[in-house]
């Protein structure tokens, strides 16, 4: 089983700096243009960027697009 | 993109939200199992897309998160149909299109042969008319496999032959078998005899008794070469062999050649002015458009047949027919003498040249006279060419020594 599932910890992949995924995740708990904050089971996972876009989200999956400045978590 | 057509075939909203904490929104939307995508935030809204069900089970999050929805925009097949709910009609005319559509396409309309070089496409043709492989079949029910063993049954030349059925047009493509070379039957005794009058100038003998040398005037029916051999016992004749005789007998021949031209000839003026009407044919059946009559007095009709096809290998058994009909006024042109006499030397140049590619070896003399007659110019020509003479014909007893050939 992987980790993530075990621990219930995020998945986070990031492809360059146009693209993000989170699987994994708790809910969200601000979405803005430039700041998306995840709460996650290690944490609120905070995005911050330009023109931030909510590609698709279902209850395990959240994909983020946009051009992403920071990853704090 | 496969997810974008699925996601148009099932219909789907574009909604606004707006309120105190869409997020808490999208939350609830995420963990009800509502699948929602181009999520980004205009102001103070947010706009998403979901699918329509979605849509119903998120009605009653938005008391509890305090929030707004707004529908912007309705996307999908769901609401295409409902739309034009009334049209049913038009739905049963894209219905049927489509199904005459398949249903012309199942039959052939062209057959098309192609590498064939002995036999004649006329042959071909109607040979597959015969099987049933002609335009207006029925595409699923040929059985090509038995319809080309059919072939080579027939055509005892075709050393292989494909039937190949694409959109509308049948192709059969045709290889031949390589021509075996002409038996010459050396059983069976002959004579050689001479095709025509002339003087001879070479004789190359294979096999017979030769009755002629060089120098001789043969008249046409001479024997030039016998088959017939003297079989001799010292100084007596004993008999008579008769073999197939075989040689090239090369002579001078003159032939005579008229040709005459009117000095007086009509001659079309096209005024310029055509007129042109068009007729559809379907499948055999002509049918002209309806219009004024053509009325010139004289006039050349061209026709042009163009078939209709959509694209490519779809031909339909459809056809336009464009007649052009222009008008021409006759005028009477009497031709001067020495412009008739240069016409007629063309014609002579051009029926010697084909003579040349046939069968004849060199022109040696040529003499040419005009004159008049009748309002027509005539031209004689004698034209002594150098050919072959000789001719395969049955054995005639003539014994060597007795012949009436001057020497």
């Amino acid at each position: 089983m992987p980790k993530e599932i075990l621990l219930d910890l995020p998945l986070i992949t990031i492809v360059g700096s146009k693209e993000m995924s989170i699987e994994n995740f708790k809910g969200i708990v601000e979405y803005t243009d430039d700041c998306i904050r995840v709460n996650t089971g290690a944490g609120v996972l905070k995005v911050q960027g330009r023109k931030l876009l909510l590609k698709q989200i279902t209850s395990e999956i959240i994909n983020i697009s946009g051009v992403i400045k920071s990853v704090e978590l | 993109m496969f997810l974008n057509i699925w996601n148009y075939i099932r219909g789907y909203v574009t909604i606004e939200a707006s309120g105190f904490s869409v997020e808490r929104f999208i939350n609830m939307a995420a963990h009800r199992g509502v699948y929602i995508w181009d999520v980004h935030p205009s102001g103070a809204k947010i706009s998403m897309k979901m699918s329509v069900n979605g849509f119903k089970r998120l009605k009653g999050c938005t008391k509890k998160t305090k929030c707004k929805m707004r529908i912007v925009k309705k996307s999908g097949l769901p609401f295409l149909m409902y739309k034009y709910r009334k049209r049913r009609v038009f739905a049963l005319g894209i219905l049927l299109f489509v199904v005459a559509l398949y249903l012309l396409s199942s039959f052939i309309w062209v057959v098309e042969i192609s590498g064939n070089e002995r036999i004649t496409t006329n042959a071909i043709i109607s040979f597959c008319e015969e099987i049933g492989l002609k335009p207006g079949a029925f595409k699923y029910t040929l059985d090509t496999k038995k319809m080309t063993n059919e072939f080579m049954e027939a055509f005892p030349d075709l050393s292989w032959l494909a039937i190949e059925v694409k959109g509308t047009k049948a192709k059969i493509s045709v290889v031949e078998t390589i021509e075996a070379p002409k038996m010459i039957d050396k059983t069976t005794p002959c004579d050689i005899v001479a095709s025509s009058d002339g003087l001879i100038t070479d004789i190359v003998v294979t096999s017979g008794t030769t009755l002629v040398k060089p120098r001789d005037v043969v008249k046409k029916g001479d024997v030039l070469v016998s088959g017939m051999l003297t079989i001799m016992d010292g100084e007596e004749i004993k008999g008579y062999r008769y073999t197939h005789a075989e040689a090239e007998v090369f002579a001078k021949v003159t032939e005579e050649i008229t040709l005459t031209e009117d000095l007086r000839y009509t001659r079309k003026d096209y005024t310029g002015k055509t007129k042109k009407r068009y007729a559809v044919s379907i499948v055999k059946n002509k049918f002209n458009i309806i219009s004024t009559g053509v009325n010139y007095r004289y006039y050349d009709k061209i026709i042009r047949t163009k078939p209709l096809n959509l694209g490519g290998d779809f031909a339909l058994p459809v056809s336009i027919e464009t007649a052009e009909y222009k008008e021409y006024k006759p005028v009477m042109i009497e031709r001067k003498f020495d412009d008739a006499k240069a016409l007629l030397t063309q014609k002579l140049d051009r029926m010697l040249e084909i003579k040349l590619e046939d069968d004849v070896f060199s022109i040696s003399e040529r003499e040419v006279g005009f004159e008049e007659i009748n309002g027509k110019a005539v031209l004689n020509a004698a034209i002594t060419v150098q050919m072959r003479i000789d001719e395969k014909a049955e054995p005639r007893a003539a014994i060597p020594g007795q012949d009436n050939i001057e020497h």
